[in-house]
C-alpha cells in the first residue's frame, strides 16, 4: 500500500461515506413529500405558518408558472435582495449601538456592490474581513438572510428542472414562491434550528456582545471577536454558502471548535445535495436513475479526496531533499504538507473538507488551498471547474449533473447509434443545445475574466506569488466566483476595483446565466409527452451509464481547462520535482 | 456617484439576463 494511504485517511473516507449514504433516503424522502405538497411530520407545527405566508403575500398555492415566469419571478426576487442587502451594508453607521457595538463605518460602494452579488449567488465571496466589516445587523439581516433564500433558490431551480423531466406533458413547472416557501419551512429552518444548538453545545458563540478584550501575560491586548455565529454558521454549511462570520471561516475555533463538530460540518455540506439525488430517482419513480447519479458522484468525491490527500501526505519534495526534513508520516508528526493547515485538523480533514467544500458550491475552508501541494490544490480547482456537480451547492449540483446526463445521453446516441433519451423523452435539438450554452457559459466566464486579469497591472498588482503559482490564485478566484463557491486561494489582493467589479459580474453569470438555459429544458421537457423504451433506447439506470457519465465530465474538463491548468498547477509541480522554486 | 454606477451595472445585467432567456424562449418555439 503507498505511504500516502494512511489508515487514518480510509476511516475517515469510509465512515463519511457510509453515513451520507445512510442519510440520502431518509432526507430525499422528506425532500420529495415537502415538493409534490404532501403531508410531512412537520405539518402540525408548520403548516399554519406556512398558509400565513401565502395569506400575506397573497400567492395562490395552487397556481403554477411556465418556466420562464418561474425565471422571471427568480430573478425579479434575487435582485431586490441585492439591492436590500446594499442597503444595508451602505447604512452599517446608523444601525445603532445594539447592532453594530463596534460602531463600524459604512461599507464602500463597491465592495459591498461585490459582497451582495456574492451572498445573493450562494458564493458567499468575501473580500473583508467579516469580524472587523460587517456589523451584527448586516451579519444577521444581510447575510444570514440571503445564506437561507439562496440556498433555497438553487433547491428549487433543481425541483423545476426534476418537474420538468418528471411530468408527462404540461407547460408549468411549479410555482417558484410556494417552492421558496415550503423549502425554507420544512427543509432549511427547522435542521438549522437544531443544527444551530448543536454548534452551540460544542462551543460555538450566539450572542450579541461587544468583542472581549483581553490582556496576555506578555502585556500585549487582544480583541476576541464574537457575535450572532452559530445560526449563520448552520446556514452557512448546509446551504452551500461558506461565507464565514470570521475571517478564518472554519479554521476559527468560534467556528468550528471540535473534531465532532468539523465532521459534522462536512457531513452537512453534501446532505441535502446528496439526498436531492434520491429525491430525483422517487419522483421519476425510479429510484435506480438516482442511485447510478449519487454513484457517480461518490466516485468522483472518492478520486478527488484520495488524489488531494496523497499529494498532501506526500509533502513538498523540495523541502524533503535540499532541506532533509522527514515528510513521511510517524507516531510523532504528521509528516507530508503542514504549511497553511489547521494542525487541530491535519492532513486528511484538511484535504477532505478542501474536495467536499469544493465538491459543493461550499467554499467554507480549514485550510489554505494556497498552502496546498500543486497538484493537492488542482483538486478544489477542478472541482469547482467542473461546474461542482459531485452533490454540488444545494441545488445547483443536481440540475448541473442533470445537464451532463443530457449530453452523456446524446454523445452516447452518436457513438452507437441509439435514439437520445432520457427518462422516456426525446432529447432534441433545443436540449442539445441549451446543455451546450450552459456549457459554454462558465469556461468562457473564467477565462476570458482570468485572462483580462493578467493582462495588465488592474489584475497583476494584486498577485503574491510569482509564477506559475500566481496565474493559479487568479484562475482559481474567477473560478471559484464562476462556480459560485466562494473559497479563496488566497494570496491575491481582490478587494480591489477591478476584482469587485469584474468578480460579481462572474458571479451572476455563474448563477443566473448558466441557470437560465436549464431552466427552459426543464419546460421544454415538461411539455414532452413520455414514451416507452425500445430496443434503441440506451438505459440510463445502470452502471453503464454511469461510467459514462463519469467519462463525459471529466473528459469535458480535461479538455476545457488543459491548456490553462498546464501554465498553472502542472508547471508548478514538475518545477518542484526539477528543484526549481520561485 | 459610484452608487449611481452600481445600480445601473446591476439593473443592465438584469435586464441581458432577461433578454437571453427570451432569446432561448424564441428558440424553443422555432423548434415546435
Amino acid at each position: 500500500m503507498p505511504a500516502w494511504i494512511t489508515g487514518e485517511a480510509i476511516w475517515t473516507w469510509a465512515l463519511y461515506g457510509a453515513i451520507l449514504l445512510l442519510t440520502a433516503k431518509p432526507v430525499g424522502i422528506q425532500l420529495y413529500r415537502v415538493f409534490t405538497g404532501q403531508r410531512t411530520f412537520l405539518h402540525p407545527v408548520l403548516r399554519p405558518l406556512e398558509t400565513g405566508i401565502y395569506y400575506l403575500t397573497r400567492v395562490d398555492e395552487q397556481e403554477e408558472m411556465s418556466w420562464y415566469v418561474y425565471l422571471l419571478a427568480t430573478l425579479a426576487f434575487s435582485f431586490i435582495g441585492l439591492f436590500l442587502l446594499y442597503v444595508i451594508e451602505r447604512t452599517q453607521q446608523w444601525h445603532g449601538s445594539l447592532l453594530n457595538p463596534e460602531h463600524l463605518p459604512n461599507v464602500s460602494q463597491f465592495l459591498a456592490w461585490n459582497t451582495a452579488a456574492s451572498f445573493l449567488t450562494n458564493t458567499n465571496w468575501q473580500n473583508y474581513s467579516g469580524e472587523s466589516t460587517m456589523s451584527y445587523l448586516t451579519q444577521m439581516a444581510g447575510l444570514a438572510y440571503h445564506n437561507f433564500v439562496s440556498a433555497a433558490a438553487g433547491i428549487v431551480w433543481a425541483v423545476a428542472l426534476v418537474r420538468g423531466l418528471a411530468r408527462r406533458s404540461g407547460k408549468t413547472i411549479g410555482s417558484f414562491w410556494v417552492d421558496m416557501v415550503r423549502c425554507i419551512v420544512y427543509i432549511l429552518m427547522p435542521i438549522t434550528f437544531f443544527y444551530a444548538l448543536f454548534l452551540v453545545w460544542q462551543g460555538v458563540p450566539d450572542n450579541l456582545v461587544s468583542p472581549t478584550i483581553a490582556h496576555t501575560l506578555q502585556g500585549g491586548v487582544q480583541t476576541i471577536a464574537q457575535g450572532p455565529v452559530a445560526l449563520q454558521e448552520a446556514m452557512k454549511m448546509l446551504g452551500t454558502n461558506g461565507g464565514g462570520f470570521f475571517n478564518a471561516n472554519s479554521a476559527h475555533p468560534f467556528e468550528n471548535p471540535t473534531p465532532l463538530s468539523n465532521f459534522v460540518q462536512m457531513l452537512s455540506i453534501f446532505l441535502i445535495g446528496s439526498a436531492l439525488v434520491y429525491m430525483f430517482g422517487r419522483w421519476i419513480k425510479d429510484t435506480k436513475q438516482g442511485w447510478v447519479i449519487w454513484g457517480a458522484m461518490f466516485v468522483l468525491f472518492s478520486a478527488g479526496f484520495f488524489f488531494a490527500v496523497g499529494f498532501e501526505q506526500a509533502g513538498n519534495p523540495v523541502i524533503a531533499a535540499k532541506a532533509g526534513v522527514a515528510t513521511r508520516k510517524t507516531a510523532n508528526q504528521p509528516g507530508g504538507n503542514m504549511e497553511g493547515k489547521e494542525v487541530r485538523f491535519g492532513i486528511v480533514d484538511s484535504a477532505m473538507f478542501a474536495t467536499i467544500t469544493t465538491d459543493a458550491s461550499c467554499g467554507a475552508i480549514i485550510a489554505w488551498h494556497d498552502s496546498f501541494t500543486p497538484l493537492g490544490g488542482l483538486v478544489p480547482l477542478t472541482n469547482m471547474a467542473t461546474g461542482e456537480v459531485i452533490y454540488g451547492g444545494v441545488g445547483a449540483g443536481l440540475y448541473g449533473m442533470l445537464m451532463y446526463a443530457i449530453l452523456a445521453v446524446f454523445i452516447a446516441g452518436l457513438m452507437v447509434g441509439r435514439t437520445p433519451e432520457y427518462l422516456g423523452k426525446k432529447i432534441e435539438s433545443f436540449e442539445v443545445k441549451m446543455a451546450s450554452i450552459a456549457l459554454l457559459i462558465s469556461p468562457a466566464n473564467i477565462l476570458i475574466f482570468a485572462a483580462l486579469a493578467v493582462m495588465g497591472t488592474w489584475g497583476t498588482a494584486s498577485i503574491l506569488n510569482p509564477g506559475p503559482h500566481g496565474l493559479t490564485e487568479v484562475l482559481y478566484a474567477f473560478t471559484s466566483m464562476n462556480a459560485n463557491n466562494g473559497s479563496a486561494f488566497a494570496g491575491l489582493t481582490t478587494n480591489t476595483n477591478f476584482y469587485n467589479i469584474t468578480g460579481g459580474i462572474v458571479m451572476l453569470i455563474g448563477r443566473f446565466l448558466f441557470m437560465t438555459p436549464l431552466l427552459a429544458i426543464a419546460g421544454s421537457m415538461a411539455g414532452k409527452k413520455t414514451i416507452a423504451p425500445g430496443l434503441g433506447t440506451f438505459p440510463t439506470n445502470g452502471p453503464t451509464f454511469g461510467i459514462l457519465l463519469v467519462a463525459v465530465i471529466i473528459i469535458v474538463a480535461a479538455l476545457t481547462y488543459l491548456p490553462a491548468y498546464s501554465l498553472g498547477p502542472i508547471l508548478e509541480q514538475l518545477q518542484l520535482h526539477a528543484g526549481i522554486l520561485h | 456617484m459610484a452608487d449611481l454606477v452600481i445600480v445601473a451595472m446591476t439593473l443592465g445585467y438584469f435586464a441581458i439576463n432577461v433578454a437571453f432567456a427570451w432569446g432561448c424562449g424564441l428558440l424553443m418555439k422555432e423548434k415546435n
